[in-house]
């Protein structure tokens, strides 16, 4: 849990401390005030990368040289992190240290749907890949070894296709030994996850039609790595014809499937929200079960939603452990209990006017 | 370039590991230090690079040729310990574990910096197997170091010898020379057949 957050030079926001505690938080303003960047500082914490751009630098305010997060965060026990960039270079520390990334991803778990991930639902399937290696590596921090192995040989595999492929033997040898890991992770999750959705579903009490996850591996994992060394043998004579290679988890699919047939073709943009928060609730699910309790993050929440399928999440988004909702529409949020109302104003956060719930008292807000 | 500083910035940002930065920092470093440390500094480059050569029988650095563990008749000759580059010669010693004799390829397969089987000194080893009942592959345990291994056994596997590759269990995508010394013995005890 997220228990104090310090941005200096970040975005549109104005130097802040804040102590925002644990429950659902809903962060309210018109656009550009400062709500996405709140939630990207976040999920740039736990991360230490941004959900909107590749490069940190573009998240240094206007006018300054370098930015700078520091969270504090209350799991089993207390924790800072910190990241930041300056002209030479990006940093980031777990309590005070450098340290490896996958130490620093596993202290703060979060699960997000944000503008930026609607591609998953809609574009090319490496967004789905993506967010699939997100789910293994928020479940098992360790997995980064297998990505960066596999994205290691991966890489040194086309370029020796690019010049002509002789000697490929030994690394599809190494390659087949990641191929064979990579995949049976992805499939363990996709299996775990089509679980707690369908779990999140019930939950709903909605009358909604099948939604389901089906992951297509481009080499399947079941024969071990000796089958997929067959695989990538038999297809190598291609492979050096197209300078390219051709199977692999770097091909894979995962379908995401409304009333049985692919989602991003057949869901509206408002029935893809739906799905998008769904399959959130159901990711962050999993990190509770597994005892790493996520932080929830839902940009723009109410977006594409009408007010009958935002009650009917309501209750699932706002029962998380720690919960960050944002919207620029205050008015649809009218009677709709269990949350803190903050109001996002010109780059700082404070207490929503004329809230009447109780616990943000015991929370506060300094400009330093 | 006449400035000399930026001169030195510039040679010392040509070093492996080493950015502009870092360069920056050192070259500003040897400006406050007494002049007599900056000369040994200098000398000891120059001292390196004058004395110092590779060994022609097994590529290691030394100053006699051939090296001292591969003139040392103590050394088990039919024992041959296959590495990427000379320093990772010294973590292995330290182990106390091998009593054979080293082969240093010069490099690890990288299609990525142009390294083929062309680029490593693969002629000398198969010029030296006469007499060496078994080879240990003690390449890093990174994605080149172990196709660098595969590639090895393939090659060495009409020669007639056991070639064995230590047990790092995962590889972790790192470096000899970062391996502790227990745990590169144990790797080096439990070295496995391939
Ligand atoms: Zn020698």
């Amino acid at each position: 849990m997220l228990a104090q957050l310090s941005c200096r030079s970040f975005r549109n926001l104005t130097d802040t401390d804040w102590h925002p505690g644990a429950g659902c938080h809903l962060l309210l303003g018109a656009n550009g005030t400062g709500k996405t960047s709140l939630l990207e500082a976040i999920y740039l914490l736990a991360t230490t990368r941004s959900f909107r751009t590749s490069q940190p630098e573009d998240c240094v305010r206007w006018g300054e040289e370098s930015f700078h997060l520091r969270g504090e965060f209350e799991n089993t026990e207390r924790t800072s992190l910190e990241v930041g960039w300056e002209p030479g270079g990006r940093h980031r520390a777990v309590n005070g240290s450098s340290t490896t990334l996958a130490s620093h991803l596993g202290v703060q778990p979060v699960v997000s749907w944000t503008a930026a991930d609607h591609e998953v639902l809609s574009g090319q399937p490496a967004h789905r890949r993506r967010f699939l290696d997100q789910g293994v590596v928020g479940l098992k921090p360790a997995a980064l070894g297998v990505l960066a192995r596999h994205r290691r040989a991966l890489g040194q595999k086309r370029e020796l296709l690019s010049r002509g492929g002789r000697g490929l033997a030994p690394w599809n040898e190494v390659l087949a030994e990641a191929i064979s890991e990579l995949v049976s992770l992805r499939q363990q999750y996709v299996a775990r996850l089509r679980v707690a959705l369908g779990r999140t579903l019930t939950e709903t009490g909605e009358a909604l039609p099948v939604i389901d996850l089906r992951y297509r591996p481009s080499i399947a994992a079941e024969g071990g790595a000796e089958h997929v060394l067959a695989r990538l043998a038999a297809v190598g004579a291609r492979e050096r014809e197209e300078k390219r290679p051709l199977l692999g988890p770097h091909r894979d699919e995962l379908e995401v499937l409304w009333g049985e047939r692919p989602a991003r073709r057949v869901a509206s943009a408002g029935e893809r929200k739906l799905v998008g928060v769904l399959l959130t609730i159901a990711r962050g699910r999993l990190l509770e079960e597994a005892g790493r309790s996520p932080v929830y993050l839902l940009d723009d929440a109410d977006a594409e939603l009408d007010r009958g399928r935002l009650e009917a999440l309501w209750p699932l988004v706002a029962g998380g452990p720690q919960v960050f909702v944002s919207s620029n529409r205050p008015v649809v949020w009218e009677g709709i209990e269990g949350a803190t109302r903050w109001a996002v104003e010109g780059g700082k956060v404070g207490p929503a006017q004329g809230s009447t719930h109780g616990s943000e008292t015991s929370t506060q807000v300094s400009d330093k | 370039m006449s400035d000399p500083l930026a001169r030195l910035v510039g040679e010392l940002s040509r070093l492996p590991g080493i950015g502009t930065k870092t360069a920056t920092r050192l070259a500003h470093h040897l400006l406050k230090v007494p002049a007599a440390d900056c000369r040994a500094l200098a000398d000891a480059i120059v001292e390196v690079t004058e004395k110092l050569f590779y060994c022609s029988v097994c590529n290691s650095i030394t100053d006699v040729e051939p090296c001292g563990i591969c003139s040392d008749p103590q050394r088990d000759a039919s024992l041959l310990c296959v590495v990427e580059e000379p320093f990772n010669i010294a973590p292995v010693e330290r182990t106390g574990e091998f009593r054979g004799r080293y082969h240093v390829l010069m490099g690890a397969l990288s299609p990525q910096h142009g390294v083929g089987p062309e680029q490593l000194r693969l002629a000398g080893l198969l010029d030296r197997l006469g007499g060496v009942r078994e080879v240990i592959l003690a390449t890093n345990p990174s994605v080149e170091g172990e196709a660098t291994a595969l590639y090895l056994a393939r090659l060495l596997k009409p020669k007639e010898v056991k070639v064995t590759r230590l047990a790092f269990g995962m590889p972790v995508g790192g470096d000899i020379e970062y391996t502790d010394e227990v745990t590169l013995a144990r790797s080096l005890a439990g070295r496995r057949e391939i």
